[in-house]
């Protein structure tokens, strides 16, 4: 759907410059939530305004829905972005007009001049993003998560088959940012529509993409579906945020001796009560010592970090894997406590 | 000082006068300010349309417009003015050298309030597949007008300024009045209603205004 090949790009600001991409390579499938997460300053803003070409690379090549967009120019630049539809971080409404005329200006833009047309597109995106009764107020009398409704129907007026969505909860709060984020995975299934989000909030990309490019320092970290990328994070930068989201602390040591496993349930797994079973049947003591319970979308997941002792180890961890139970070896604490950074790179060298 | 010396009608149709010169110069101001103002604004540093050299060389011409002080303008416009109206004199004569005098200083008004706008309004109109035109008129202009109803207003009540200045060389209304009685002759009760009609044009003025850009804010 959208794929882009070896892009750069450079800002010139007087005699500095900085380059926001280097060598982006990006395939984004019909259909899909595709997350682009990163600190901020990685280059995730610059990346999704090449797709509607807000902004064009130095090189390398966008293209979308198949065709190249280097040489699209002129009228056919306007219907393409006519057909991607962008939501932003400030909503960047039209504060003199009011909701229902938000809704509408798309398709003012796009030349639709049958005003009972108009009226009843925006009827009916008005409540499918729930604001049917505030059609008459203006944006400055709504909240936040009212005005990223509003935002969303005006992206979707013209039909776009993209979505394009910049940081589009992060002046939201937490609350707001789950009941958008649902309605953004409702229209998602709905409309088949593919969706560009980009955050720099793993819970974010953990509640509603299907995968996720982590950029940083403007170039593609690692991408991979959800469950990977997140439960098995490869770079540095992917383990920053992923630390960031399951508010762990630094270096938290644990007077615990012993190998120490991390185990990841997913799925139908994490309601197995496997641990149970391995002290009884391998006579293993256990202690949980660290990790996190949660959702990647609909799907359950646990991640927990064990300390094994006493009994039958080896056959534990075989039963685990048996039982379709991720099992990474992180380090031995006999070895003597283990400083945080050396921890990171080592978990980032072990996985 | 007495006033039973005024001669009404007189004042009456000065300031009918001053309220034409105001009126025209006020019309033709805002016909050539407004566009002025949204190229210097389109044109500017960051903007969308960035031109440097369109920039700066309508900079410059303003600039030097809003150097040169009015009353040396007047006098310097007036074979232009006459080209133009036929006459240097009266308010026909005057208007010209007004527009001349304020619009360069309204397109700088004009300017800074469309700056004021969100920019995000502008990205979005653009991801929108809005051309330039429609995001000026339907987006930028109706943002902005609650800040170019204000400028209008900052020039409107120069323009009064003005106007009583244009008394001065020929000019009618108010300020002519004013200069060929009150000071030339003398008669300090005239220079008196003069300067009450003009304070209260200008607070008329004010007030209507602001009620405007109190009407037309949703921000």
């Amino acid at each position: 759907m959208i794929s882009l090949k070896n892009v750069t790009k450079t800002y010139a600001a007087g005699a500095r410059s900085t380059t926001a991409l280097r060598a982006v390579d990006l395939d984004i499938q019909r259909g899909e939530v595709f997350g682009i997460i990163g600190a901020s300053g990685a280059g995730k803003s610059t990346l999704v305004r090449l797709i509607n070409l807000l902004e064009r690379p130095d090189a390398g090549l966008v293209a979308v829905d198949g065709r190249a967009t280097d040489g699209v120019r002129g009228r056919e630049l306007l219907a393409l972005r006519r057909r991607i539809g962008m939501v932003f971080q400030h909503f960047n409404l039209l504060s003199a007009k009011t909701v229902a005329q938000n809704v509408a200006f798309p398709l003012q833009l796009a030349g639709e001049r049958n005003l009972a047309a108009i009226e009843a597109r925006v009827a009916e995106l008005l409540a499918r993003v729930g604001l049917s009764e505030h059609a008459q107020k203006y944006p400055r009398q709504l909240s936040g998560g009212q005005k990223q409704r509003v935002g969303i129907a005006r992206a979707l007026a013209c039909r776009p088959s993209i979505l394009l969505c910049d940081e589009a909860t992060s002046a939201l709060d937490p609350e707001t940012t789950r009941s958008v984020l649902r309605l953004l995975s409702e229209i998602n299934r709905e409309l088949g529509l593919t969706i560009v989000l980009i955050t720099h909030e793993m819970d974010v990309v953990r509640q509603i993409c299907d995968r996720v490019a982590v950029l940083d320092a403007g170039r593609v970290a690692e991408t991979g579906p959800v469950e990977e990328v997140f439960l098995h994070p490869r770079h540095p930068a992917t383990l920053a945020l992923v630390r960031e989201a399951a508010r762990e602390e630094d270096g938290e040591v644990s007077p615990v001796h012993g190998a120490i496993h991390r185990l990841t349930f997913l799925g139908s797994a994490t309601h197995s009560p496997i641990l149970g079973v391995l002290a009884r049947e391998h006579g293993v003591d256990f202690s949980i010592v660290g990790g996190q319970i949660g959702s990647i979308r609909d799907q359950p997941f646990a991640q927990l970090n064990v300390a094994f002792s006493g009994g039958d180890v080896a056959g534990a961890l075989a039963r685990l894997d048996a039982a379709g139970i991720d099992v990474e070896a992180l380090y031995d604490r006999s070895a003597a406590a283990i400083p945080a950074e050396a921890r990171i790179r080592e978990l980032a060298h072990v996985v | 000082m007495s006033f039973d010396r005024i001669d009404w009608v007189q004042i009456g149709h000065a300031a009918l006068d001053t309220l034409a010169m105001l009126g025209g110069a006020l019309f033709f101001t805002v016909l050539f300010g407004l566009p002025l103002g949204v190229i210097l604004f389109l044109t500017g540093r960051g903007q969308f349309l960035q031109q440097g050299v369109i920039y700066g060389a309508l900079s410059f011409v303003l600039n030097i417009l809003r150097s040169v002080p009015f009353i040396i303008l007047l006098i310097v416009l007036m074979p232009v003015t006459t080209v133009l109206t036929g006459t240097s004199l009266g308010v026909r004569g005057v208007i010209p050298p007004l527009v001349v005098g304020t619009t360069a200083f309204f397109a700088r008004l004009v300017e800074t309030a469309l700056r004021e706008v969100d920019r995000g309004v502008i990205d979005a109109s653009r991801a929108m597949g809005g051309t330039v035109g429609q995001i000026v008129f339907r987006a930028l202009l109706p943002e902005a007008l609650p800040g170019i109803i204000a400028g209008i207003t900052v020039t409107a009540i120069v323009l009064v300024d003005y106007t009583a200045m244009s008394g001065a060389i020929g000019g009618g209304g108010i300020g002519d009045l004013a200069i060929r009685y009150g000071y030339q002759r003398f008669q300090t009760e005239v220079m008196v209603v003069t300067v009450i009609l003009l304070i209260v044009l200008v607070q008329l003025l004010q007030a209507a205004g602001n009620r405007l850009v109190l009407h037309f804010s949703r921000k």
